[in-house]
């Protein structure tokens, strides 16, 4: 099992762009992108909360558990 | 004292280094070729109890240890001084850059990384491997150069007299001081190490 974050599809749904949410958020537009495709070790508390007011969510929403392809 | 400050130190010892290394090369391979015999001086311990006695009190001393120097002991030896200028030169320069290198890292505000690890690691080995070719230098001159000197070798010791069946032992000058430095560079290499984990942990949370 793995977590995965679907930021992208809440972006999708609130028609906004990387740069308006990373700079919305405060974070760079690499990092965010980093986190979008899953490619770091985790996600700070008030970096989740950032995204959550940007994008009108909960965390459940962007975060989710995969399970491990055999 | 600022990594800064830290960094003009080490340049300087480092020019230093290599400013004697290269003198004390010069003078060791160019004495022997002009015909002026090499002196060098080394610690040894005397087998057998010398006569060299003081009395006080009913309480008495053996002279047991003292020095040699020893004066042109033959090409194997003079080639052997200059291949001892040469390794513990290389050894010193070599762990002063080192930790020149590290002290740059450190100076670049992100000192827990692979390289700073690298770097202290080497630094240590090197330090320790100049007590560790003490002990080889004097290993050689005792079971290999001594035996085979030639006759117009000049011994000159600071014992009384040796008796009959004594002999001279070398004493490797091992500085007990560079092994503990070349450890404690070690166990810093190795917080630096766990330093450089978390730092990437911490790199790779967003």
């Amino acid at each position: 099992m793995r977590i995965v974050v679907r930021i992208d599809e809440m972006m999708a749904r609130r028609k906004m762009s990387l740069n308006q949410l990373a700079a919305e958020v405060g974070v760079s537009t690499t990092n965010l992108s980093l986190l979008k495709n899953g490619h770091v070790r985790g996600v700070r508390f008030n970096t989740l909360l950032g995204i959550c007011r940007a994008l009108d969510c909960r965390p459940g929403d962007i975060l989710d558990i995969e399970e491990d392809e055999e | 004292m600022t990594a800064r400050i830290l960094d003009w130190l080490l340049t300087a010892v480092l020019m230093l280094a290599v400013a004697a290394s290269v003198i004390a090369l010069a003078f060791v391979i160019i004495a022997p070729l002009a015909g002026q015999p090499l002196d060098a001086g080394y610690s040894v311990r005397l087998e057998a109890a010398t006569d060299a006695r003081s009395d006080a009190g009913g309480a008495h001393a053996d002279i047991r240890q003292g020095s040699l120097i020893v004066t042109g002991a033959g090409l194997v030896a003079d080639l052997f001084r200059a291949a001892d200028v040469l390794v513990t030169g290389a050894l010193w320069i070599a762990a002063i850059w080192m930790l020149r290198r590290v002290c740059r890292q450190v100076a670049s505000h992100r000192p827990f990384a692979p390289d700073t690890t690298r770097g202290l690691t080497l630094a240590g080995v090197l330090i320790l491997l100049v007590p560790a070719w003490q002990a080889v230098r004097a290993l050689v001159w005792q079971v290999i150069l001594f035996p085979h000197a030639p006759a117009e070798t000049t011994l000159i010791h600071t014992f009384a007299r040796v008796p009959e069946g004594g002999a001279l032992r070398m004493m490797p000058d091992i500085d007990a001081g560079l092994l503990v430095a070349g450890l404690v560079l070690l166990v810093v290499a190795q917080a630096f190490r766990v330093g450089a984990e978390v730092q990437r942990d911490s790199d790779e949370i967003v």
